[in-house]
């Protein structure tokens, strides 16, 4: 039983025990809804969708940052809340949920626990104030459509400070791809759930079990989000790990793969290269020295391999595996000049991004060279290939010394 | 005796449609158009997870339209949305009628069965909440085993596979449908009261849910796939360690299976399994395939893979509780017996079976019965009993055989391996020989 699961069943525990007793005191009231609903907010704090992009790389200038950006189960609860009862104490339940959960938080330190609950507070108002407003304006013959017009708007608001916070945050907003679609898993439920507890003019009024019950799908999207999530990771450590292959076995400098993916992913974007490019470069400049363990080793005894050798078995290697693929023609091409006059313009760009990083990784870090010495020779080794290749030493010098 | 089976399935579904059609003809289309729209969409979404289990939200609906036609067509009507819940477009355009129609009867039985059980209990039991929730579990439970009888039934008349066995293979189905068909009841009670267009909001999780589920089943298969490439890769280095680590892996799901560990454990350990020695990437491709006895300096080459092997499984975060599994030290069961976890025992065993029934450049393959005996022996003091003795269990029961005269791969080679030594796990034979020397 993994610590989340631990943390939400002692919540939900406290959730009943305090229903059971607030419905001993007082039988009729909705005390005891409350208390449920509020294990709910509380548990919900932390099952999280994390939407910040994960496929990270790390060092100074990785191609996808990862941020801590996520949304809350509780944001679904926190619609059911606003929108069926009463201001005052809805606004208590979510504010003495929070104030429980908050020594129960995963986030490390304190200030990034406060933050977090001062974010969820934020959203908790606009949740309360936008449907209140709404409802008391669109909501005197109450229908169906009218409940619904009043929800969509009021998810919307929470949708729109929640990206606008977000952004402050973590310089990036909550509504990238993942994020959409958490948001839609968020909302949705959380409208069903209201619209189950609440019910529409007095019919269909389902009480507790309808949230509890249109939970089961927003539980499986959980699900699958942290699936996601952890095979997304493992993924792109298992490539980290195989790059530490030709380093450990003293093929090339120690960082020099995690050095020539962040220079060649700042230098592609310096040229305006798409995010699936770029993801290639980055895969493909952590590994292109991947075939050289596999090659005799000089050291002892074996025929020294050109380059060209080794990247030709790194791109079969790669290219072996169906999603590697785009990055094994990055390196075969970066291991070929020759070929880039018979290859598309956006292949060649990005495989002499990797050509140049890398040569300018050597030069730096291995034959000590300044920068500037580095780039100026990289200028004078290019050929009459195309004015395209000019354009990547820009860029390089551009990322390296700043100027241009 | 296939077809003449769906015939009969087909033919039972029409009786009974028939027959539910005369007791209760049907006066309310529109719901059963829109659930068996619904219907058909949800069983488009479903997911097969890595054990074999089909995740499909179709019972939810069906489950919906139970509730819905309840008072109007309470057989029938469900029943036509189940017909529609088997009408798959990937089926369509391959143009596989008779699996179309015979999913439709099974659909259409299934759910006609649940909601005869849900219509025959009595208003009091179903419309109160706690109640009406548990009066959705019979109706659960009558459709997987419906659908399971039929299913299973045509198992045997393909290949006479047990009924009995299909019926268990298909328990774990209960586990999905079960909450499905709660919020099915929920759904229904809401369509019913407010109409259709909340059914659809339902659906926005669900797809959601299938599509990031799906997304997450590929990356599990490309990462599967990357792991496996760079196996292969590692053997490309050493010929006579070809299909070591995928053997080392399913010996080590044997003894897995065997203790009962739980299916991630057995995922993560198939993982450890495929790369315990991915160390040996940076040993040198002459030292690897050398025939003689290594030297002093060349051994402490080699034996370095351990520690990388070490390094590299430790930066990947699902693989780091087990990653000293490919160090000895971890994975001696005398050194490590109170630390060491089961996963890491697991595989040495693995490994040193593997080891003894491969040819490897110092020793030919031994028999599969002396390596079992080299394991016995050692059993308590290298090696987990526990372990040996599950993987004894395995291989007698999966009935396999392995060692000299039931090897795989037969490969040349330059100098042929001498018949000598024991052997046992990776480098045991090396070390010996070094210290011998």
């Amino acid at each position: 039983m993994t610590l989340v699961w631990r943390r939400c069943a002692l919540l939900a525990l406290c959730g009943l025990l305090a229903a059971a007793a607030a419905a001993a005191i007082v039988p009729s009231s909705s005390t005891a809804t409350l208390c449920l609903l509020g294990a709910g907010v509380a548990a919900g704090e932390l099952m999280v969708l994390r939407v910040g992009d994960v496929c990270a790389l790390r060092g100074t200038a990785p191609m996808v940052r990862r941020t801590n950006a996520e949304l809350p189960l509780s944001f679904a609860v926190l619609i059911v809340l606003a929108s069926s009862f009463d201001w005052r104490p809805a606004i208590a339940t979510f504010v003495a949920a929070q104030v429980v959960v908050f020594p129960l938080r995963f986030e490390p330190r304190v200030r990034e626990r406060v933050q977090r609950t001062l974010h969820h507070l934020v959203i908790g108002a606009i949740a309360f104030g936008t449907f209140h407003v709404v409802f008391a304006v669109f909501g005197q013959h109450e229908r169906l459509s009218v409940l619904l017009g009043t929800l969509i708007v009021t998810v919307l608001a929470m949708v729109f400070v929640d990206a606008g916070i977000q952004g402050w945050l973590h310089q990036s907003g909550a509504l990238g791809h993942r994020g959409r679609r958490a948001w839609s898993a968020i909302s949705s439920s959380g409208m069903l759930m209201a619209i189950g507890e609440r019910g529409v003019a007095g019919s269909c009024h389902l009480g507790v079990w309808g949230p509890m019950l249109f939970a089961i799908p927003l539980f499986a999207a959980w699900y699958s989000f942290e699936r996601f999530d952890a095979a997304t990771r493992a993924h792109q450590q298992t490539i980290e790990a195989l790059a530490m292959a030709p380093e450990f076995a003293g093929l090339v400098a120690a960082g020099h793969a995690d050095r020539v993916a962040d220079l060649s992913v700042s230098i592609g974007r310096a040229l305006g290269l798409g995010d699936v490019v770029l993801h290639r470069l980055a895969t493909a400049a952590r590994l292109h020295h991947l075939g050289a363990v596999t090659l005799d080793d000089p050291a002892f005894g074996g025929p020294l391999a050109p380059a060209a050798t080794i990247a030709h078995v790194t791109a079969d290697m790669l290219r072996g595996i169906a999603p590697l693929a785009g990055a094994g023609d990055i390196v075969a091409r970066a291991g070929s000049r020759r070929s880039f006059t018979f290859l598309d313009a956006r292949g060649n760009t990005a495989a002499m991004v990797l050509q140049h990083a890398n040569a300018f990784d050597e030069a730096v870090s291995e034959r000590r060279l300044s920068p500037a010495v580095a780039i100026e020779g990289l200028r004078e080794a290019v050929g009459v290939v195309g004015p395209e290749e000019h354009l990547v030493i820009d860029a390089l010098e551009l990322v390296v010394i700043g100027t241009r | 005796m296939l077809r003449s089976y769906t015939l009969a399935i087909v033919a039972l579904a029409g009786a009974a449609l028939t027959l539910a059609l005369v007791q209760h003809p049907l006066t309310r289309v529109m719901p059963i158009l829109v659930l068996g729209i619904l219907a058909s969409a949800s069983e488009h979404q479903r997911v097969r997870l890595p054990n074999g289990v089909v995740v499909s939200p179709g019972f939810m609906v069906g489950m919906t339209a139970i509730v819905v036609l309840r008072s109007s067509s309470p057989i029938a009507g469900p029943m036509l949305v189940g017909l529609m819940m088997g009408v798959h477009i990937h089926d369509l355009v391959r143009g596989r009628r008779a699996w179309i129609l015979f999913n439709a009867a099974t659909f259409a039985l299934g759910t006609g069965a649940a909601a005869l059980v849900f219509s025959a209990m009595p208003e009091r039991l179903v419309e109160p909440l706690p109640l009406g929730i548990a009066a959705v579990i019979p109706a659960a439970l009558t459709v997987v085993f419906v659908e399971s009888v039929v299913v299973a039934l045509s198992y045997w008349f393909e290949s006479r596979t047990s009924v009995l066995r299909s019926l268990v293979g298909a328990a774990p189905a209960i586990a999905q449908v079960v909450p499905f068909a709660l919020v099915g009841l929920f759904l229904g009670r809401l369509y019913r009261d407010l109409g259709w267009p909340v059914a659809l909001m339902l659906f926005v999780p669900v797809l959601l849910m299938r599509g990031v589920f799906t997304s997450y089943l590929e990356l599990r298969a490309t990462n599967e796939a990357t792991m496996q490439v760079l196996v292969r890769a590692l053997e490309s280095k050493d010929a006579y360690t070809a299909g070591h680590a995928e053997r080392v892996a399913i010996y080590a799901r044997y003894i897995g299976e065997e203790l009962h560990l739980m299916p991630w454990r057995l995922d993560r350990m198939r993982a450890a399994a495929l790369m315990h020695d991915i160390g040996k990437l940076v040993v040198p491709n002459q030292l690897l395939n050398k025939p003689g006895r290594l030297t002093a300096n060349e051994f402490a080459v080699v034996r370095r893979h351990e520690r990388v092997s070490v390094a590299m499984l430790s930066h990947i975060d699902f693989l780091r509780p087990i990653a000293p599994v490919v160090s000895g030290d971890h994975s001696h069961f005398g050194a490590a017996r109170n630390s060491g976890s089961m996963e890491a025992f697991a595989i040495a065993v693995a490994d040193a079976y593997d080891a003894m029934t491969s040819t490897r450049s110092y020793r030919r393959a031994l028999p599969q019965a002396v390596a079992l005996e080299e394991l016995r022996n050692k059993a308590g003091t290298q090696f987990h009993p526990g372990c040996v003795e599950a993987l004894a269990r395995a291989i007698t029961r999966h009935g396999v055989r392995h060692g000299a005269g039931y090897e795989n791969d037969c490969e040349s080679w330059l100098v042929a391996p001498p018949y000598a030594g024991l052997g046992s796990a990776g480098l045991g034979d090396l070390a010996e020989g070094l210290e011998r020397a």
